[in-house]
C-alpha cells in the first residue's frame, strides 16, 4: 500500500465514526420522509414538483451542506485538535499528497452519507410512481455539491476550530439568504451547483429548479467542472497551509 | 576537532542562531548547537524551550530566526527527510481507536518502510509491547502509549530519533527498558536526542548533555565536563573521619580547600580542585593519624550542575 493510499484509507475511516454517521444518515432520510408525507394521494406531476422542491430546498440547501461541512471540517480539524496531525506531517509524504488524500477522504465520506438522502428521495418517488427519473440527477447533483463543500471546508477546518459554525453562518446567511436576494452571487453557492446538475440530468424537473439556482445557467458538465475547480483550489490551499503554518 | 562543546564533529543536526517567539514570548533565543551520532540528553526545566526546539528541528514549527539543518536539509522544505528522521512527541499523538499493531503498521506504511508482519512484530518486541498490541490504544496506560509512540517511530528505521520526554509516565521497568533501547540505538550510530526535565533520567540515558534554560543554551558537554568548566563554583565534599576538626584544619592550611565545616563524624569542605583533594586528603589524614572512612562529592550530580546553571543566569 502506498503512503498516500494508506493515509486516504485511514482518513476515510476516521471521517465516518459510527455514531455520527448514523445520526447524519438519519438526517438524510428526512427529505424522503417529508416527500412521502406531503405527496400522499397526489398526482405524479404534483409529486414530481414536490420532490424537486423538497430536493432543492431541504436536501440540497440544508441537509447536504450540513453533512458535508460537519464531515469536511473534521478531517484535518480533528487531527489538529487531537495532535495527530504531527504524526502525519512527520512522514515523508509531500504536503500536496496529504492535502489531496484528506480532501478525497472527506468527499468519499460525505458523499457516502449524502447518497443515502439522494437515493432515499429518488427511491421514495420511484416506489410511489414506479418512475426512477430522479436517481441520476440527485446522485450526480449530490456528488458535485459535496466536492465543492469538501474542497472549501477541509482547509477551513485546519485553520479554525469554528469551521462548522462559520459553515452554518455561510449556509444560512449567505447561501440561503443573500444569494437568494442577489441571484448574481449564486455561483458562489455549492449547493446550487448540485441543483443545477440535478436539473440538467433530469430535464423534466428543470422547470422547477430555476427558482433555486439564481443566475446559474450551466450544464451538468460545467457545474462538475466548477466543482473540480473548487477541488483543485482546495487541495492547493490546503497544501500551502500545511507547508507554511506551524503544525504543532 | 571542534573545541566548543555545544558542537559535535560529525553533526546530523545543525542549529544556527535559531530563535522562536510566539507573540511577545520568546521560547528559544539565538540558540546554536549541533547533535551527532550517539545519545544526547536535552535538559531543561519545564518551559525552558525544549519542546519548541525539538519541534523546530522536526520542522513542525518554523523558526522565527536562524537556520536548522537535519541531515543537511531544511526539514520545513523537504518532507522526504522524514524517511530518515522520526520524532516522538511529548503529547499523545496517537489514534485511540487503533491497536498498537495497527498504529505501528500505519506508521511504517506512511513512511514507505517495511510494513510486513515480521517487521512490525520486531518493532513491537523492541518496546516490549507485543503482548498488548491487539488492544485499542485508548485503553493503554501513559507508559504503554509512550512505548507505542516509540515503536511507531522505530518502524521507520530512522537515522535520527528525537524523543520529547519519552520516559514520562513509564514505570521503573519500562524506563530501564527504554533507556537500554536508546543506548543501543546510539551505539548503532543513530542520532538519538532524549529531552527531559528529570535530571536523573538524562544522566542515565546519555553522557553528552545540552542544557537549555529560558530558551538559551546554558551548557553543553558531558556532565563531568560541564561541572569541571564551572570553576567558579566549588565542589562540596563530605569526608568521613574520626578526626574531622584536625583534618579540616590541616586541609585548610594546605590550601586544598576553601572552606571547612566539621561535625562529630565528618568534615564537609569546599574545593575547586577535586582531583588534588582526592590525592592529598589520604596523606594529610595519615600524617594526623586519622582514619578516612568515606569520601563523598556532594554536588557532582547532574541535578546540582543544573541547579548551578539556573542560579548562575
Amino acid at each position: 500500500m502506498t503512503p498516500t493510499l494508506a493515509l486516504f484509507t485511514v482518513s476515510l475511516r476516521h471521517a465516518m465514526p459510527r455514531r455520527r454517521t448514523l445520526l447524519l444518515g438519519l438526517l438524510e432520510l428526512a427529505p424522503a420522509g417529508i416527500y412521502l408525507v406531503s405527496t400522499t394521494n397526489r398526482t405524479e406531476d404534483f409529486a414530481l414538483q414536490g420532490a424537486v422542491q423538497i430536493g432543492s430546498s431541504i436536501f440540497f440547501s440544508l441537509v447536504l451542506p450540513v453533512v458535508s461541512i460537519v464531515i469536511a471540517a473534521g478531517v484535518l480539524g480533528a487531527e489538529r485538535k487531537d495532535q495527530t496531525l504531527s504524526f502525519i506531517a512527520l512522514r515523508p509524504i509531500p504536503r500536496i499528497a496529504i492535502a489531496a488524500a484528506k480532501i478525497l477522504a472527506a468527499i468519499f465520506a460525505a458523499f457516502a452519507v449524502n447518497s443515502v438522502g439522494a437515493v432515499a428521495l429518488a427511491g421514495a418517488h420511484t416506489i410511489r410512481f414506479g418512475n426512477p427519473q430522479l436517481f441520476l440527477g440527485l446522485i450526480a447533483g449530490a456528488f458535485v455539491a459535496t466536492v465543492a463543500y469538501a474542497a472549501i471546508f477541509v482547509p477551513l477546518g485546519f485553520l479554525t476550530d469554528r469551521a462548522v459554525i462559520i459553515g452554518m453562518a455561510y449556509l444560512l446567511v449567505f447561501e440561503n439568504g443573500i444569494a437568494f436576494a442577489l441571484p448574481g452571487l449564486a455561483s458562489l453557492s455549492p449547493w446550487r451547483l448540485g441543483v443545477v446538475t440535478f436539473g440538467a440530468l433530469a430535464p423534466e424537473v428543470a422547470a422547477y429548479t430555476s427558482e433555486f439556482i439564481g443566475s446559474l445557467d450551466v450544464s451538468a458538465s460545467a457545474s462538475l467542472l466548477t466543482a473540480l475547480t473548487f477541488l483543485v483550489a482546495g487541495v492547493t490551499a490546503t497544501s500551502i497551509l500545511l507547508r507554511t503554518r506551524d503544525l504543532a | 576537532m571542534t573545541s566548543d562543546p555545544a558542537f559535535v564533529e560529525s553533526p546530523t543536526i545543525e542549529i544556527s542562531t535559531a530563535s522562536k517567539w510566539f507573540g511577545q514570548k520568546v521560547a528559544v533565543s539565538n540558540l546554536s548547537c549541533s547533535f551527532g551520532p550517539g545519545v544526547t540528553g536535552l535538559l531543561g526545566p519545564n518551559g525552558a524551550g525544549k519542546t519548541t526546539l525539538l519541534r523546530m528541528v522536526a520542522g513542525l514549527i518554523r523558526s522565527s530566526n536562524g537556520t536548522i539543518r537535519v541531515l543537511g536539509e531544511d526539514p520545513r522544505r523537504q518532507p522526504r527527510i522524514f524517511s530518515r528522521v522520526a520524532l516522538v512527541p511529548d503529547e499523545d499523538a496517537v489514534y485511540g481507536d487503533m491497536t498498537a499493531r495497527r498504529f505501528v503498521r500505519y506508521s511504517a506504511q506512511l513512511a514507505n518502510a517495511d510494513s510486513s508482519s515480521a517487521a512490525i512484530e520486531r518493532t513491537l518486541d523492541e518496546v516490549a509491547m507485543r503482548d498488548a498490541a491487539d488492544r485499542p490504544i485508548a485503553g493503554y496506560s501513559k507508559g504503554m502509549r509512550q512505548r507505542t509512540k516509540v515503536a511507531a517511530a522505530l518502524a521507520c528505521d530512522p537515522e535520527v530519533l528525537i524523543l520529547d520526554e519519552p520516559l514520562n509516565g513509564t514505570d521503573p521497568v519500562q524506563r530501564a527498558h527504554l533507556i537500554d533501547l536508546f543506548q543501543r540505538l546510539g551505539e548503532r550510530g543513530r542520532t538519538v536526542i532524549v529531552s527531559s526535565h528529570v535530571l536523573e533520567e538524562v544522566e542515565r540515558v546519555s553522557s553528552r548533555v545540552v542544557a537549555i534554560v529560558d530558551g538559551r543554551l546554558a551548557a553543553a558537554g558531558t556532565v563531568d565536563a560541564i561541572r569541571a568548566a564551572m570553576y567558579d563554583i566549588p565542589y562540596v565534599v563530605r569526608i568521613d573521619t574520626n578526626k574531622p576538626r584536625e583534618l579540616g584544619a590541616a586541609m585548610f592550611r594546605n590550601g586544598v580547600v576553601d572552606t571547612v565545616e566539621a561535625t562529630s563524624t565528618a568534615v564537609e569542605v569546599r574545593t575547586r580542585d577535586l582531583a588534588r583533594l582526592g590525592s592529598e586528603a589520604p596523606s594529610l589524614a595519615a600524617s594526623l593519624g586519622a582514619q578516612l572512612t568515606g569520601f563523598h562529592p556532594q554536588d557532582a550530580s547532574l541535578e546540582s550542575v543544573f541547579r548551578y546553571l539556573v542560579e548562575r543566569r
